[in-house]
């Protein structure tokens, strides 16, 4: 951490501000490499992620092509280990392989940038709120409060029905909902941070709130950070699954996982399971990525922070 | 009929020529009066919507009518049976079928004597609760009326007058006596019989209509087998029907009640009546449950079926860009669409269309093809038409039910091979009916369904098709069609008559407002205990003849 300030450059050196604890590179990834679970999330999500990138050279076919001959006579879907098609088609006649790894891009995709705006938004109210106090932080916390009495998904389905579905509507509805959680664990890390000396001393050198904040504060906010956005990126996937469940996320014939379950679970007919393999695949991928980004999330947690072993 | 595509109601058929289905599974569900009816029980059935109204002078999709079917009577009435066996007129409330002057302009009625209206009204029925009803359905003072300036009415004297407000009472229809009633037409009508069989002429009693105004839809009250008991009833949730003690034919209905559900989804309906909770689903079994049930040797025999006269299509709206003054683009787009296709996403369940008029309707032209399958032609049509590919994207607006999610994302990857884009807009049946058929904001595009409101083909062009249409989904309008389609709707001569409609179908198809796409048949789903079910042509459910068995 390089001194901000000339004076600060001169307070004895157990006066200084203490780098932010254990987030050493090499002990965290010391600690990391360990935790086999953790690594196993990581694998997880580098597969998708590269199988999200090198989509158009993986698929077999554009994901929105339907094949003629992709349903029976009788109008079925084909099943898995059909000629041409590895895991079997849909009732339109798309490849499910296809469309399954075509998917991943807009279930990552989304993840990850929904996720993204909801941590900015997040820490930027939570630090503000903890550092600032007072009647800026009564608002800016009551105001999360009420957010957070709404159900999640309720609200985020009332925006989307308004809006225009779409994936930057989408990415947009899901990072403006899921927010606060995050603002009221980096409240509270602030709340704390704001006392300690080293800000106390850049303070006492002339130094303005918004440099104290993003200079000397936001790097002791890091290690939470890390933490609860992969655990975010999870309840974003799972939360674009869900609008698209609902017919109000990525519309047809774009695919996405969740529009996959769907379209799958509509199509199951009376008896039972007819058609198991269009749920079970996109049913699957959204498991792996949520399971992975979990694993991956405790484990960073773990190894950011040894004390809360 | 404006039809929900859940539960399209249709007049059907008239040859039975048109089945292509094997006529064995035909007689099976011909067990319908076997012996040993036992009377009693209760029908529990479900929609997947509510019924939109109980009035008759609002309803118009299959829904409504066979809610009013049940309630209301009309002068007239179709015969028992599916398809052709149930388009035969046959008196109802009329002690027998109208006596009609030599010029066809004069249609004289006795009414059944003693016929009383549903408790605690009790009253009987006279000549002029008739004619009270139909000034009432036809009433531009009634809110709603469907059938204000509807072509359906334009022969009976007087009623040009009457919608202009110009008069209090429709001349054309004069009361004899407690049981005469006369219609008096300008010009011969062929098919006047058949629009006096709708419901929107179901008899009301005024007294009642007066005294609830425009909540009468939720306090319905009739002549017909069951009446609304409202303790039960949850507006919007569950109807239910209970047996009309006054009820006049002998012996019917056979049931005490019918529960009907509303906002259960189609595939719940079909699970339920698998576990025993329902007894009839009340929407079609769409493609996604019908190979299931077909193939499961327990539950196929209780698929019913009938064939539809009804056409689905897609169309173009000729008031809005890019489809107005660019025939090269629908013509473009006729020879994109796949219909072979098409008709596989739906099992097969039906006929494939190239024109307006179903292929079991007279006038049908069975040689008739103006737009053959042609990708390639399609596109050149496309670049004539002044759009490169990727150059265009046009919404298309549909109602979400049965199986128009597929149809819709169909027609949107045979587009996109011809290099058409298409953003998928569908709304609900609700919201459909409510405001979005047959208005602006259908959008350029639209997949319509339109199932016939009596076996004649003038009802598959003058409210449909003619520049006044209240149904023109289109926006079509071509004053030389309406002057034929004027000409034809008298016409005595049969073969003279058929030439006009032929006539018509290539006038319209030339112009290409539409591409017509399949002719469907109904398939309906009931458990064991159901017994005497059939599709009816019109109602599409005749309650009053279905009954339980143990």
């Amino acid at each position: 951490m390089q001194p901000l300030s000339p004076l600060a450059a001169r307070l004895p050196a157990d006066d200084q501000e203490p780098a932010p604890a254990s987030t050493s590179r090499h002990s965290v990834w010391r600690r990391l490499r360990k935790d086999r679970l953790a690594l196993a999330g990581a694998a997880i999500i580098l597969a998708f992620a590269a199988m999200a990138v090198a989509a158009p050279h993986l698929a077999p076919y554009d994901p929105t092509q339907r094949f003629v001959n992709g349903i029976s006579d009788q109008g079925a879907p084909l099943p898995p280990g059909t000629a041409g098609f590895l895991l079997g088609t849909d009732t339109i006649g798309h490849d499910v392989l296809s469309r399954l790894i075509w998917g991943a891009r807009v279930s990552l995709f989304v993840g990850v940038l929904a996720n993204a705006i909801a941590v900015v938004i997040g820490v930027a109210l939570g630090a503000a709120a903890g550092y600032y106090g007072g009647l800026v932080s009564s608002i800016i916390m009551r105001f999360t409060d009420i957010m957070l009495a709404f159900p999640v998904l309720l609200l985020g389905v009332a925006l989307v029905a308004v809006l225009t579905p779409g994936i930057p509507v989408i990415i947009a509805v899901i990072g403006l909902v899921s927010w606060t959680s995050m603002a009221r664990i980096i409240h509270g890390q602030v709340l704390a941070l704001r006392e300690r000396d080293f800000v106390e001393a850049a303070r006492a050198t002339g130094v303005g709130s918004t440099r104290i904040l993003l200079r000397h504060i936001l790097p002791h906010l890091v290690s939470p950070i890390v933490v609860y956005s992969s655990l975010g990126v999870a309840t974003a996937v799972l939360f674009e699954a869900s609008l698209s469940f609902l017919g109000l996320g990525i519309q047809p014939p774009e695919p996405s996982w969740g529009r996959m379950v769907s379209e799958g679970a509509a199509v199951q007919g009376a008896s039972g399971f007819a058609y198991p393999w269009l749920l079970l695949f996109p049913g699957a991928a959204v498991f792996l990525t949520v399971l992975a980004f979990n694993l991956l999330g405790d484990g960073l947690r773990d190894a950011l922070d040894p004390t809360s072993r | 009929m404006k039809r929900s595509l859940a539960r399209p109601g249709i007049w059907a058929t008239l040859t039975l020529a048109a089945l292509t289905l094997s006529p064995c599974a035909w007689q099976a569900e011909a067990r319908a009066t076997t012996p040993a009816i036992t009377s009693g029980g209760t029908l529990r059935t479900a929609f997947d919507a509510p019924l939109s109204t109980m009035d008759p002078a609002v309803g118009y999709d299959a829904y409504t009518w066979t809610g009013e079917h049940a309630v209301f009577d009309g002068l007239l009435d179709y015969s028992s049976g599916t398809g052709l066996a149930g388009t035969q007129l046959v008196p109802r409330l009329a002690a027998s079928m109208p006596t009609v002057s030599k010029d066809g302009l004069t249609y004289t009625f006795q009414l059944r004597h003693g016929v009383r209206f549903q408790p605690p009204l009790n009253r009987e029925v006279t000549a002029d609760d008739v004619k009270y009803s139909i000034e009432r359905a036809l009433s531009p003072r009634t809110p709603k009326a469907q059938m204000v300036g509807s072509s359906f009415w334009s022969s009976l004297q007087g009623v040009s007058d009457f919608w202009n407000k110009k008069a209090q009472h429709i001349s054309g229809i004069t009361v004899s006596g407690k049981y005469g009633i006369t219609f008096k037409l300008t010009t011969p009508d062929r098919a006047f019989l058949n629009v006096l069989a709708m419901p929107f002429t179901s008899v009301v009693p005024h007294e009642w209509v007066d005294k609830y105004k425009d909540k009468f839809s939720e306090h319905p009250l009739g002549t017909g087998p069951f009446m609304v008991d409202s303790k039960d009833t949850v507006p919007g949730t569950r109807l239910v029907l209970v047996r009309n003690p006054n009820y006049f034919r002998k012996g019917l209905p056979y049931l005490d009640k019918v529960i009907i559900d509303f906002n259960v989804a189609d595939h719940l309906q079909i699970q339920r009546v698998q576990a025993g909770a329902l007894d009839l689903a009340g929407n079609l079994v769409t493609s996604d449950d019908f190979l299931s049930i077909k193939n499961d040797p327990k539950w196929s025999r209780y698929l019913a079926y009938a064939p539809d006269i009804a056409v689905t299509y897609l169309a173009f709206n000729l008031k809005q860009k890019p489809f107005e003054g660019n025939l090269k683009l629908r013509q473009a787009i006729n020879m994109a669409i796949n219909k072979q296709q098409i008709l596989k996403l739906i099992n097969g369940r039906g006929v494939i269309m190239q024109g307006i008029l179903p292929p079991t309707m007279p006038g049908a032209d069975p040689k008739f093809s103006y737009y053959p399958y042609d990708p390639q032609k399609a596109r050149a049509l496309l670049a004539a038409a002044g759009y490169g590919p990727n150059k265009l994207s046009i919404p298309l607006t549909y109602q979400q039910s049965g199986d128009f999610d597929k149809i819709a994302q169909e027609i949107q990857a045979e587009l996109k091979e011809i290099g058409i884009s298409i953003v998928l807009k569908p709304v609900s049946t609700d919201t459909w009916y409510g405001s979005v058929a047959y208005t602006q904001k259908e959008g350029p595009m639209v997949l319509a369904p339109w199932g016939q409101d009596y076996p004649d083909p003038s009802d598959f062009f003058d409210p449909i098709l003619t520049c006044n249409a209240g149904s023109n989904a289109a926006f079509y309008c071509n004053p030389a069609l309406d002057a034929l389609a004027a000409k034809a709707r008298g016409n005595p001569n049969d073969q003279a008559r058929i030439a006009q409609y032929h006539q018509m179908e290539r006038m319209v198809m030339a112009d290409a407002p539409w591409v017509p796409i399949y002719d469907d048949v109904l398939y309906d789903f009931h458990g064991p205990h159901l017994g005497g079910f059939y599709i009816h042509p019109v109602w599409p459910f005749n309650y009053a003849e279905y009954y339980m068995m143990p």
